[in-house]
């Protein structure tokens, strides 16, 4: 069972450079390679997701040396359930891509770009496995990097002016947070001569308390920009939407997450006794409240989704603060219902912007009769977002609602307040765009083509300008080519995706059983230290 | 702590001092340097948490691994300016779509406010200016019927006085008629 653990990490840089070698012909290859991959990451995920629930944390050193050294790999049923939702969500969004591309027939001509995006995408996985499965702080770091940097360069695909521009701040802003991961290792490291996580969660304990409050504070600022927590998130909406869709897709869907998931692990593994919950509360309030208000106030429909991602991160940070189990039972169930509904509300608008050419909703008009699929599609993960029973994002947050009751106190009504407040809010914004995009007469939108009417100086001749002002554009850079059709790829993983939020609607039973055991597990960091230690012993 | 361990935490303070100074700027090219400063700091930081004794490998593990992503972000992050010289004749970083909003709006309610305060001034011109006239209106008004009382008055002494000197005229014609009479009478024998 323990081969199986590095393997999500391996597989995929594997592939890439099996992909390189081929180059850039041999199509069919690639497409099959880059499936069998992620289909084969799906079904090591979930091995690994069962084995860690039935014999508790499953830890690898890799290459078998002792611990200072060598890096630990950590599957508990934290990681293993964030690895399994993450590559069941990669492969779905690596099929809508594949087909999106296919639908594109002028992508082909654009060549190189399409020829790094798919290995890139395969290092995106690899990157986002290795920040799930590292057992020390610095391969955390290291798995951070290698999803960023293929960020970057999925972000900045095609090397058009809105990405470019955009991509700098992207780029930016990730590689000062770097900078200060980096910062906090030093620290660490100068207080407690490991990174090891297991190791740090027990010298931890015994240096100074200032020490102490130095690496949290560095850790929680990191981890804070990397999920787009409130004063650091300004970065996120300016950024994703300019992205191709399915690239949107999957940051929103698992980037923020992992730096929640980064959070979450090390505030319950190293610092179980004093997390900052007064600071967790106000960042996370802060968060739901100003990222809804920004949703409200967009006319982009990929903008405002960013904003719905800022808001809804908050609910993950304020199960942290609250930090009872089961406050941290409903956080991880919120988390992997949020990472499949909100990839597949930013696949929808793939799809929208494949039929119109635009994601504006004031220029969409009438979808729900011209496009009835589409409207069932966008519905319910919008439904789901905002928190409307009996789907899955209800049944999460109220499970967050009596961890926050049950906590008592003014601050936790100031809590739930905030929750209620931004669901309803989340709801407005949900209806603002299905009332403008899907429920108005077809053609009392701006539409496809704008007309501008010109008077012709001089005479009474009137003049008729007609432009496309479809903005959206695809993989490679090149403006899509808009088709009433859907291609097959593109709807069944979205589908897929919103069928994997509906089950997590009928089996809300034993989900909501193993993530509160997962939180049990968490807020006892011994079982997590003891594994590792015996594997380290077992090693030597 | 000795003096070596010392000045390595001072470097290593300086050169990231100096880096995030230059992540301030807004071009893309300071920015790289400010990266790469930061960065150089944080490893010589890394060496000093790591102590000075005998070589401590994992320091120089992660120091190693940290050069190199540092490199190839700077690599990347040259490559995008360059490209956005290219594009567009710079390498500045954009502002913040909702800045870009903010600031708008900001500079939309600047002239609002300015058209405000100019719009008040010129009524509160206009208002002085009708006040203005409106006095001046009221003189003229009071000269005119100053000047119409005048000229009703002289009008009433003229025909005063006319009609006194017809009476005037009347009598001395009278009295001369009786002087007349009176001198031909004084003249008649």
């Amino acid at each position: 069972m323990k081969a199986l653990v590095p393997l999500p990490v391996l597989l995929p840089l594997f592939a890439v450079g099996i992909k390189f070698l081929l180059g850039p012909r041999h199509l069919r290859v690639q497409t099959f390679i880059s499936l069998t991959v992620l289909v084969a990451d799906t079904v090591i995920s979930s091995i690994l997701l069962v084995e860690a629930d039935r014999h508790g944390p499953i830890v690898v050193q890799v290459g078998s040396f002792p611990a200072p050294l060598g890096i630990s790999l950590v599957v508990d049923r934290f990681s293993g359930l964030m690895l399994a939702v993450s590559s069941i969500v990669t492969l779905c969004v690596l099929v809508y891509s594949l087909s999106q591309r296919s639908a594109d027939e002028n992508e082909d001509e654009a060549g190189a770009p399409l020829a790094v995006f798919y290995p890139t995408y395969l290092v995106l996985a690899a990157g986002i496995a290795d920040s799930f499965l590292a057992g020390d702080l610095f391969n955390l770091y290291v798995g951070f990097e290698v999803m960023l940097t293929a960020s970057y360069v999925l972000m900045t695909i095609g090397g058009t002016d809105a990405r470019i521009r955009h991509g700098a701040v992207y780029i930016m802003v990730g590689a000062a947070s770097s900078l200060l991961f980096v910062a906090a290792i030093a620290v660490a490291y100068a207080a407690c001569g490991t990174v090891n996580l297991a190791d740090l969660a027990v010298r931890l304990a015994a240096i100074t308390p200032a020490a102490r409050l130095a690496v949290q504070v560095l850790l929680i600022t990191v981890f804070a920009v990397k999920a787009a927590v409130f004063p650091l998130s300004a970065w996120l909406p300016d950024s994703y939407p300019t992205a191709p869709a399915p690239v949107t897709a999957v940051f929103a869907g698992l980037l923020t997450k992992v730096g929640v998931y980064s959070l979450i692990r090390t505030q319950t593994l190293l610092f179980p006794h004093d997390r900052q919950a007064p600071l967790l509360y106000t960042v996370a309030a802060l968060s739901m409240i100003i990222g809804i208000l920004g949703a409200v106030a967009q006319a982009d429909l990929k903008r405002l989704l960013s904003f719905t991602l800022v808001s809804h991160v908050g609910f993950l940070v304020l199960g942290l603060a609250i930090g009872s189990a089961r406050a941290l039972s409903g956080a991880l169930f919120y988390a992997i219902t949020h990472i499949t509904v909100q990839t597949s509300l930013f696949l929808v608008t793939g799809l929208i912007e494949r039929r119109e050419g635009t994601a504006d909703f004031g220029r969409l008009a009438g979808l729900a009769r011209l496009a009835p699929v589409l409207g069932l599609l966008f519905f319910v993960p919008a439904m789901n977002l905002a928190g409307i029973p009996p789907l899955s994002g209800f049944l999460a947050k109220l499970a967050l609602l009596q961890a926050a009751a049950a906590d008592g106190g003014v601050g936790a009504y100031i809590q739930l307040a905030a929750m209620l407040l931004t669901s309803l809010l989340t709801l407005y914004a949900m209806t603002k765009v299905w009332a403008r995009a899907f429920w108005r007469a077809p053609g009392e939108g701006l539409g496809k083509e704008r007309e501008r009417q010109i008077v012709l100086p001089g005479s009474s001749a009137v003049a008729v300008i007609r432009s496309t002002v479809g903005d959206a554009r695809g993989i490679g850079g090149r403006r899509i080519s808009t088709s009433e059709s859907y291609p097959a790829g593109m709807l069944g993983a979205t589908i897929a995706l919103i069928l994997l939020s509906l089950a997590y609607t009928v089996w809300a039973g034993p989900i909501a059983e193993f993530t509160q055991r997962a939180a049990n597990e968490l807020l006892d960091p011994n079982s997590y230290i003891n594994a590792v230690h015996a594997a380290v012993g077992g090693a030597h | 702590m000795n003096a070596a361990s010392l000045t390595l935490v001072g470097t290593g303070g300086l050169l990231v001092a100096c880096g995030v100074y230059q992540l301030m700027a807004q071009s893309l090219t300071r920015l790289v340097l400010g990266l790469i400063m930061a960065g150089n700091g944080l490893n010589v930081l890394i060496l000093a948490a790591g102590g000075l004794g005998p070589a401590d490998v994992l320091t120089q593990a992660m120091i190693l691994t940290a050069i190199v992503i540092t490199l190839g972000m700077s690599a990347y992050l040259l490559a995008l300016a360059y490209r956005n010289w290219q594009l567009n004749g710079d390498d500045l970083v954009q502002d913040d779509v909702e800045d870009r909003r903010i600031s708008r709006a900001a500079h939309r309610e600047d002239l609002r406010s300015d058209l405000r305060t100019q719009r008040a001034a010129y009524r509160a011109d206009r208002r002085a200016a009708l006040e203005a006239s409106r006095e001046r209106r009221h003189e003229l008004r009071e000269a005119l019927r100053d000047a119409r009382r005048e000229m009703r008055a002289r009008a009433r002494l003229q025909r005063a006085i006319s009609a006194r000197a017809e009476d005037y005229e009347y009598l001395e014609e009278e009295t001369e008629s009786d002087t007349d009479f009176q001198r031909s009478a004084g003249d008649g024998p």
